[in-house]
């Protein structure tokens, strides 16, 4: 789940140069950050709140996470959800209900469906970073906060994204602040806000994730970072299809 | 000679003659009408659905038919083509491939049926083309193209030029790709409107890196309504092994099946007018000759012999079926005129019914069924001379004193 | 009296009568028999869609027509229901729960499906499923599953496997569970196939719905009463959407509409060809009775009094027609009752529509209103028929008509 948290489409730009980087300067610095994060092991936990028309809920979970490639979550709360657990293995997902011992592959039909009920969908999850070659990347118009920077990222012409561009917002020291995401026709669709930012292994986290949908007004998704640790050694093996049952 | 005397006394009672004249003209003038319609809607039908859905004989992977499982195609399939093609010279081969996948907007995202086709080919054949509400069809060079129904349209909020995203869902392997929405079509039916997405061949084909060239149905149509009987097998030989080869009778069961039922309806219903008509014709007759038993007396005893008098009764019904035959022919013709010219538009009566997944055309035309017609001509000429025969042989028997004293 | 003369006319000439009333007797005949073809159909049609499938009415939340969304729930249904199981005109109420779930044999190989909730009694009651059932057995008690045929074969569930249901239940969470297969059904109806169905209350459980259900369906003792029922029931629950079956399946009731258009036409032409045959019949008793009339009118009979006899004699002719007619149709009727008519497509299978399968026969079904029109039709073409040689003989010259032979 933090891998969601920290790279749904693009990663946070470290460092930004001064005035006006190219573009040249902006592509190399999110195929730096990508290889940073290759191998990065987390173990966090977390609180995902949602509010929607129908319900509120509240879920805790644990989750373990190597890079952007392989994750596992484990939901604690509520009890109903308690044992429930969640793999990703590169782009595929699987889903263990402990209620019936059995472990479901989440087929290509409901990767669109949303997760847990949240506004997060199962494609969300499984997006990995694009790279430089999907996206060209631009300053975004407009007049900058100090310390921030806002990057437009426009989806070449061959990528399969349904976005006009998005705007990420991060600070000079490469955390990311906000993601707007903009059909073509320059309407805001979502919006995933990022605060609470906290220092963990010589990094800088943003604790908390907010996620907006914008055409469904009052209804948001919240995921919040209780403890976090980071850098430890995490066997390939945790992310297998046995770790997911114990 | 017989048949001026004949024509005369045909004259001599013009009412009569006219009625009897006029049953076997109105009995002919509705089965003639009434076959043209009824032909007219099923030829429209088989040849609309049978070029759109599939082909006079179709190649497909073996079991499709039977599964319909998205997941089985035909790799290779340009050469498969080409080889049947130039094995069956005049013929049309097209290419089409069926799978599922999911299309995406920034705002929806919905599980739809994708169409891969041969744009220019199947332009020619398929009716989505010409029911564009917005936009334009696919040209051999749109592979960045899709075509949509509107209400996918309106469930996806997008409108002509806007991006989506297709993805194909083949055993687990999602590829995608985004596409501009060139076009967006009004059928009728509303599981087409909004579930049918179609691209050109080799788009879709790139969503299915695994398998090269694939296609789902390798579909060859002649010009003609009917294809030779040596078709499928001269397709069948020239596809080889490996695939199913169907007529497009097995290919649409439903629509060989509703096409069955509805003629055996039309049967019985024709079956019954033909019925009426013959005995209402028989009827008319038989009074009109029936009730000249005193004249028939007065020609015998002129000199006339019994079977100078069957032959004139037979020679009147000659002619009545004759005028009858004609006025009916005339007047059948002119009322399948607008049936033929202009048609009969049911749309506002009923949705379009997709029959084998093609939505029917609610604006039904007659044809003009020659055969239909010169049989039931000849027919009721028949009808006529036959209802004569009776009451001829009857006036050959009379006696003519009994006769005069008859009336 | 002049009936009486009118009726005897009519015999004098007995081949010609006879041979008339035959031929608009057949007339009259056949439309019968079509009229029985039809309603059979028609009966096969609904019992198909309306009676086992859609009901009669419906009662939904308010947006669940158009929005279909599962959220929107018809809340403390139990409580409707028994109100409903009070109603007089209410033969039977049955709650279904409708969601879409994934589902899942032993393997991981998942597919989607339809979810269906239903009272086990009152389902079977009203859509026969308990005779749909082909391996294995009906629902008996909560927390078991039937599932259709198309998801036994994609699942590879045979009957007392295991099928997974997972879906979203109302409160958001992942709604899963393991329920045994009693059963396998095959309905006709493509999307029932290829889904499942549990007991409602165990549905509701699933979902988290908390007493509520999707639709609650009722089937009424008479049909014709239908839309009476439907008001009736819609100002008991005015927060709720009441839809009789015609509202829910228009195209059901477009199709009863041309096939009531077809039979008009017809009648219409087999009238058009009787009519041709009574004006000749007349014509020719008039023609011949010419000498007759001469007499009758030179002795005082007045013009009226030869028109009404001849409409007399015209409409007598229709009224032995007419019964002709009857007793032909009625064994044809009977014939398609005990018979009927093969509607088949393939070795025994019914014709598919819209997703149902029909049946294979199509028996005879006769509604008396039916016969109303045809008779009328043939009395109105013999009244009308008769006008023009009643009108020429009224006004026959006494003199001229007297020297005729």
């Amino acid at each position: 789940m933090l891998c969601l948290a920290l790279n749904v489409f693009f990663v946070a730009a470290p460092p930004v140069q001064a005035e006006g980087p190219s573009e040249a300067q902006l592509k190399a610095l999110l195929v730096k950050v990508d290889e940073s994060n290759r191998g990065e092991a987390s173990h966090s936990v977390m609180r995902m709140s949602v509010k929607t028309k129908r319900y509120e809920r509240s879920m805790k979970m644990e989750g373990w996470s190597k890079g952007t490639e392989y994750s596992l979550t484990r939901f604690l709360e509520p009890a109903k959800d308690r044992g429930m657990a969640t793999l990703k293995v590169k782009d595929k997902l699987w889903n263990y209900l402990p209620n019936t011992d059995r472990t479901m592959r989440v087929p290509s039909a409901m990767m669109s469906g949303a997760y847990m009920g949240s506004h997060i969908t199962n494609d969300d999850l499984v997006q990995g970073t694009r790279l430089s070659d999907d996206y060209t990347y631009t300053l975004a118009p407009g007049a900058a906060t100090a310390g921030q920077k806002t990057i437009r990222c426009t989806p070449k012409p061959k990528t399969p994204v349904v976005w006009g561009y998005v705007d990420v917002t991060v600070t000079d020291g490469g955390v990311p602040v906000e993601q707007v995401y903009y059909s073509e026709k320059k309407v805001k669709v979502r919006t995933m806000t990022y605060s609470d930012v906290k220092e963990v292994g010589g990094k800088k986290v943003p604790h908390r994730m907010r996620f907006v949908p914008h055409d469904k007004p009052g209804e948001y998704t919240e995921i919040l970072i209780e403890s976090l640790k980071l850098g430890m050694a995490l066997e390939d093996s945790l992310f297998s299809l046995q770790s997911l049952r114990d | 000679m017989i048949f001026r005397l004949a024509f005369r006394n045909l004259i001599r009672r013009p009412v009569q003659s006219f009625l009897a004249a006029g049953a076997v003209g109105g009995s002919l003038m509705i089965l003639i009408a009434t076959t043209n319609f009824q032909e007219g809607a099923w030829v429209n039908v088989v040849r609309d659905t049978v070029r759109a859905a599939a082909g006079h004989v179709v190649v497909q992977p073996l079991g499709f038919q039977k599964s319909k499982d998205p997941e089985l195609l035909i790799p290779d399939s340009a050469a498969l083509a080409g080889t049947i093609a130039s094995a069956n010279p005049g013929t049309t081969v097209i290419r089409r491939i069926f799978v599922g996948g999911m299309i995406a907007s920034p705002n929806n995202s919905v599980a739809v049926a994708l169409n891969g086709v041969e744009p220019e080919a199947e332009k020619a054949v398929s009716q989505i083309p010409e029911k564009l509400k917005e936009g334009e069809w696919l040209k051999a060079d749109s592979d960045g193209e899709v075509i949509i129904g509107v209400t996918l349209a309106k469930r996806l909020q997008v409108s002509i030029g806007d991006k989506v995203v297709v993805t194909s869902s083949r055993k687990g392997e999602l590829q995608g790709f985004p596409f501009r929405v060139a076009g967006t079509f009004e059928v009728g039916s509303a599981a087409m409107d909004a579930f049918f997405v179609l691209a050109t061949l080799s788009a879709v084909q790139n969503l299915i890196p695994d398998v090269t060239d694939p296609a789902t149905q390798v579909a060859v149509q002649v010009p003609e309504f009917e294809a030779p009987d040596s078709l499928l097998g001269s397709v069948a030989t020239a596809a080889g092994e490996g695939f199913e080869v169907l007529p497009w009778e097995e290919a649409l069961p439903t629509l060989y099946n509703t096409r069955k039922l509805d003629r055996v309806s039309n049967a019985v219903t024709l079956g019954f007018l033909a019925i009426l008509s013959t005995i209402g014709i028989l009827n008319v007759l038989l009074m009109s000759l029936f009730q000249r038993t005193r004249e028939m007396g007065m020609l015998q005893a002129l000199g006339m012999r019994p079977s100078g008098l069957t032959k004139l009764l037979m020679a009147e019904g000659l002619l009545l079926g004759v005028f009858g035959a004609v006025l009916g022919l005339v007047l059948g013709l002119a009322v399948s005129f607008p049936l033929v010219e202009y048609g009969f538009d049911y749309s506002m009566m009923q949705d379009a019914t997709p029959v084998s997944g093609v939505a029917l055309d609610t604006h039904i035309k007659g044809i003009y069924s020659w055969s239909h017609t010169v049989v039931w001509t000849v027919a009721h000429l028949c009808f006529a001379v036959l209802a004569a025969l009776w009451p001829a042989f009857r006036a050959g028997r009379l006696e003519a004193v009994d006769s005069l004293r008859a009336g | 009296m002049l009936t009486q003369i009118a009726w005897r006319n009519l015999w004098r000439n007995k081949r010609r009568t006879v041979l008339t009333a035959l031929t608009m007797g057949l007339g009259v005949a056949f439309c019968i028999w079509m009229a029985s073809y039809m309603g059979g159909f028609m009966k096969v049609m609904r019992g198909a869609t309306v009676d086992r499938n859609i009901g009669h009415i419906q009662i939904n939340h308010q947006d669940y027509p158009e929005t279909q969304n599962p959220y929107d729930v018809v809340p403390k249904a139990q409580s409707i229901i028994e109100s409903l199981g009070q109603n007089a005109q209410v033969k039977t109420v049955a709650p279904r729960v409708q969601a879409y779930a994934m589902f899942a044999g032993d393997d991981d190989k998942a597919a989607p499906g339809k979810l269906i909730g239903v009272d086990i009694a009152a389902e079977a009651k009203m859509t026969e499923f308990d005779q749909r059932i082909e391996d294995g057995t009906w629902l008996k008690a909560p927390g078991q599953a039937v599932i259709g045929r198309e998801l036994a074969d994609k699942t590879n569930i045979k009957v007392g496997g295991k099928l997974l249901v997972v879906g979203t239940a109302l409160d958001g969470s992942i709604a899963n569970q393991v329920y045994p297969v009693v059963g396998i059904y095959s309905t006709g109806n493509v999307a029932v196939d290829g889904g499942a169905v549990i007991p409602l209350a165990t549905a509701q459980e699933l979902l988290v719905l908390d007493g509520g259900v999707h639709e609650v369906v009722v089937v009424t003792h008479d049909f014709d009463r239908i839309e009476k029922t439907k008001a009736e029931l819609a100002s008991q629950w005015k927060e709720l959407s009441v839809r009789s079956w015609s509202e829910i399946a228009p195209d059901l009731v477009q199709m009863e509409g041309m096939i009531s258009a077809s039979s008009l036409i017809m009648i219409g032409i087999i009238m058009f060809l009787t009519g041709f045959m009574i004006i000749n019949t007349l014509l020719m008793s008039v023609y011949e009775r010419t000498r007759e009339f001469g007499l009758l009118i030179s002795l005082g009979l007045q013009p009226p009094k030869i028109i009404q006899m001849i409409l007399l004699e015209s409409g007598l002719l229709g009224l032995v027609s007419c019964l002709f007619g009857l007793a032909l149709g009625w064994c044809a009727h009977m014939g398609m009752v005990h018979i009927g008519f093969p509607l088949e497509v393939e070795d025994g299978k019914g014709f598919v529509f819209n997703g149902v399968t029909l049946d294979p026969v199509v028996y005879g079904s006769l509604d008396p209103g039916a016969l109303v029109l045809p008779l009328m039709a043939v009395m109105i073409t013999a009244l009308l028929g008769g006008i023009w040689p009643a009108m020429r003989a009224s006004r026959l010259d006494p003199v001229v008509a007297l020297a005729q032979e």
